[in-house]
């Protein structure tokens, strides 16, 4: 099976907490009567000195409700920012991404077909029993389960058997190799839940009545469906350097934007993670809460139907004059209030975790995208792009979405093509973008706004959704250099340099062709009550567990 | 009476039946299938999707995706909700009561202010309160709740700080502070519709000869209005109050959002976004009964008020 095989991705997730929000925001409301200017903050701190002092209780909101407690389904930014903080994988991310062991003490690979986890001796869940390689083994082949439909199961579509060397080792052994699912053990695909609980809950297993058992710096209390998750610190957490000055987190569910902000000002919310880079200006004024930003991973972009022959775009050259007509930094600025950066790829630099001298060399060599209208207009003529019309989509879920279209529609205009702006509610938008994933019609598009993030911080992963066969190509690229190198990448699972090589490659064909091409990269956005701190912004918020680094101010 | 009340009892279930048939038809028809939104845009295998699809009946015709859903719901199964992964059942009682004292709430202060208002408007018809009165309930009407409740959150939560700004709140006095505000959104957009028809009703009332006739014999005008001109014009008073009564109770759903209350109706606006058709059909039959129960209770209640209208009803019976 091919790699790409139903490989997830976040892209879709982006858009998903928001959903149930576009319907009910009275425009700017709580930023009237803030008088802010929104749009011009770029200094924030990426983050906020801690005192170290206890918190009895965090009130975090979430503009959607987590789909479970269990980890199989923990693939959005709402379930993923409660339950890591209540289940530990076998590795962890560091804030800038880097690869670290958490469970397993160490990993080692046997070659390229065998990934070996030595567990930590004496971990306890949160029932008081003793983690072993038995609970590893059962919390991973939950995913190879295709019953059970985890979200994360096209990760181990490459993976043979899962086995237990004794009660504290795991090994997993592959097909074929494949470098990802070793970074994947660190998000929820490698979060492990009691045995016990597996067995006993069945199907049941995360939902409200049952929860979830795991060996994480919290235990899971309470879930009222639709109003709010409950953890609470527990006390035998096996790891003694994180903090854990936040005794009780309680994720409030708020559908409404507006409302959200307003409890953020009123202090009845401490924190959150969705606040778009537009109302980060206006949270900023209130005086009372900390806006905190990092680099993302990831990319709004403009993608391109290459399916559809002979249509206006089908040119290269079409695609490079209107890069160069774009001006993106006025549409960064308009769409997620100028936090963030004009990229060249579609990686940005910091999803360089490994590698980073090869990836920046060959970064540097890219074509650079800048605005420049002659150019534009030059290559538009050459394209017999210049009177012709097309059509793009977006999804109304993404609130940057509506600026960015209209600043794309501009700088067509500019080079004398017409773009009829579309908004699809989300799901008639990947039903489009994904051509008929079930079955339906679809692909009936010429240019399309794609928000992507990868899961991890790793370039490969947002190449790979350009192969040929990869059922995340929107675009319908193909390309035999781009193919040919991103399967050599992923098999080259210890060698980092190697992959980075081939994955460069990749890179420049992306760069060259255009399938999609970045606008910006959107920067990650924490909100903070100033009685908080100790936590840093982090692209990877939804894999870590942030509730035990908070601290009172 | 018994009769009728029967006979009426029989029309409501049907009414259920065809309610619940249109909007499962019309979920069908809709774009896109609640797999593409539990997937979220993702592509899973095939094997995936076909298990999905099984486990939801996805995969059987529409006909016989209904039958399934209607056979069930007699037997008191709602189903499972796809994007909560859980029983809509229970989902449905940790959500019906904070829905319903909102409803009832709003409610009283529409009735309770709409006819005060209109009673006032009315004993001073064509001075300058009755202008006030009509006028201030009309501009209360012409703002839609969820706006008016942005606003209420802006003013007494943000600004004054005496309100929380959303939620439901635990027990009984902080969950009434927790509602006073969506309850005066909701209840405000319809004191107008009660004030109006109390303020004719009542001005029809104090002209006709037994309100003069009590005035002659010398009686205190809160003893005419109140026992009276109020009790003869109660009959259409109940009746736009009942329905005043059933459309604030099954029309919370914006007003549940802004103020992050998670009852039915926010219930209702997540099971629409995520095509969740068993959770979208549950909450229609659910408001369609109270709608409806609350209608026929007006019936009987007027007829209590009112026994001439007996006539009518043994007429149909």
């Amino acid at each position: 099976m091919n790699i790409n095989e139903a490989r997830l991705s976040r892209r879709a997730l982006l858009a998903r907490g928001t959903a149930g929000v576009g319907i009910l925001t009275a425009g700017g409301l709580l930023a009237a009567c803030g008088n802010s200017d929104s749009g011009s903050t770029l200094t924030s701190a990426t983050s906020a000195a801690g005192g170290g002092k206890p918190v009895p209780l965090v009130t975090w909101g979430l503009p959607a409700e987590p789909v479970s407690m269990d980890p199989a389904f923990a693939y959005d930014f709402e379930t993923g920012a409660v339950l890591t903080n209540v289940l530990d994988s076998l590795m962890r991310f560091s804030p800038r991404g880097d690869l670290l062991p958490s469970l397993a003490e160490r990993v080692e690979e046997r070659g390229d077909r065998a990934l070996v986890f030595t567990l930590h001796r004496g971990v306890r869940f949160h029932d008081g029993g003793e983690l072993t390689s038995a609970d590893v083994v059962a919390s991973l082949q939950r995913h190879l389960d295709p019953a059970l439909g985890s979200y994360f199961g096209g990760y181990f579509a490459n993976v043979a058997e899962i086995r237990a060397n004794g009660r504290y080792e795991v090994e997993i052994v592959f097909r074929q190799p494949d470098y990802a699912l070793k970074y994947m053990m660190a998000t929820m695909a490698g979060a492990v839940v009691s045995k016990r609980l597996i067995d006993r809950a069945g199907r049941k297993l995360g939902d409200p009545t049952v929860g979830v058992v795991g060996t994480g710096p919290y235990r899971f209390a309470s879930w009222a469906s639709g109003r709010e998750v409950v953890i609470e610190r527990f006390d035998h957490y096996w790891e003694r350097s994180v903090p854990r000055a936040v005794r009780r987190g309680v994720f409030t569910i708020l559908g409404d934007t507006q409302t959200l902000l307003a409890a953020l000002r009123t202090g009845e919310i401490d924190g959150s993670f969705r606040v778009t880079g537009r109302d980060a200006g206006s949270v900023e004024q209130f005086g009372n809460v900390n806006v905190l930003t990092a680099p993302g991973l990831g990319y709004e972009g403009v993608a391109f139907n290459m399916r559809k022959q002979g249509g206006p775009f089908a040119d290269v050259k079409a695609r490079r004059a209107l890069l160069h007509a774009t001006d993106r930094r006025g549409v960064l600025r308009a769409a997620w209030g100028g936090h963030g950066e004009i990229v060249d790829a579609l990686v940005p630099p910091a999803a360089w975790s490994y590698a980073r001298p090869i990836y920046e060399a060959a970064y540097a060599d890219l074509p650079a995208g800048t605005l420049d209208l002659d150019l534009a207009r030059r290559l538009a003529e050459e394209a017999g792009l210049t009177g012709k019309s097309a059509q793009l989509i977006y999804s109304s879920g993404n609130p940057q979405d509506e600026p960015t279209a209209l600043g794309v529609q501009a700088a067509a205009a500019s080079i004398g093509v017409r773009l009829d702006v579309r908004a699809l509610s989300q799901t008639q938008f990947f039903n489009q973008l994904n051509q008929g994933a079930t079955g339906r019609k679809g692909g009936d598009w010429d240019l399309a706004l794609a928000l992507w993030a990868p899961d991890f911080a790793d370039p490969l992963t947002t190449y790979a959704q350009f192969t040929s066969s990869s059922p995340a190509n929107s675009t319908g690229f193909s390309n035999a250099v781009l193919d040919r190198e991103v399967a050599k990448a992923i098999g080259e699972v210890t060698d980092d340099d190697a992959r980075a090589r081939d994955a460069v490659v990749a890179q420049r064909q992306v760069a060259d062709e255009l399938p999609t091409w970045p606008l910006f990269s959107p920067a990650t956005i924490l909100v903070l009550n100033d009685r908080l701190g100790g936590m840093a912004a982090t692209p990877l918020y939804y894999w870590s567990a942030w509730l035990g680094e908070l601290s009172g101010t | 009476m018994l009769g009728y009340v029967l006979r009426r009892l029989a029309v409501t279930v049907l009414l259920l039946v065809v309610t619940s048939f249109i909007v499962f038809a019309m979920l069908h028809v809709a774009p896109g299938s609640p797999l593409e939104v539990l997937t979220g845009g993702r592509r899973l295998s095939d094997t995936t999707l076909r298990a999905l699809s099984a486990r939801y009946a996805l995969d059987k015709p529409f006909l016989a995706q209904y039958w399934l859903w209607l056979t069930n719901v007699v037997q008191g199964d709602f189903g499972e909700s796809i994007a909560a992964r859980q029983s809509i059942g229970s989902l449905l009682a940790s959500r019906a009561p904070v829905t319903l004292q909102l409803g009832v709430l709003a409610s009283v202060i529409a009735i309770v202010f709409g006819v005060g208002a209109g009673t006032v408007a009315a004993m001073r018809r064509g001075r300058l309160p009755d202008t006030l009165i009509s006028g201030g309930v009309i501009g209360l009407a012409a703002v839609p709740a969820y706006l008016s409740g942005l606003l209420m959150i802006l003013v007494f939560s943000v600004l004054l700080g005496w309100f929380p700004v959303f939620g439901a709140g635990e027990g009984v006095a902080d969950r009434l502070h927790h509602l006073v505000l969506p309850a005066c959104a909701l209840g405000f957009s319809l004191c107008a519709l009660v004030a109006r028809v109390t303020r004719a009703t009542m001005v029809d009332v104090l002209g006709r000869e037994y309100v003069e006739a009590a005035r002659v014999r010398g009686m205190s005008e809160r003893h005419v209005i109140g026992r009276h001109a109020i009790r003869n014009a109660l009959g259409p008073i109940i009746t736009v109050s009942g329905l005043a009564a059933a459309y604030l109770i099954t029309g919370t759903v914006l007003v549940e959002v802004v103020f992050g209350i998670n009852g039915l109706g926010a219930l209702l606006i997540q099971g629409v976004l995520g095509k969740d058709f068993a959770v979208v059909q549950a909450v229609a039959i659910v408001f369609t009964s109270i709608f409806l129960l609350i209608t026929l209770l007006v019936d009987v209640l007027y007829f209590a008020v009112d026994p001439r209208t007996a006539v009518g009803v043994r007429g149909e019976a």
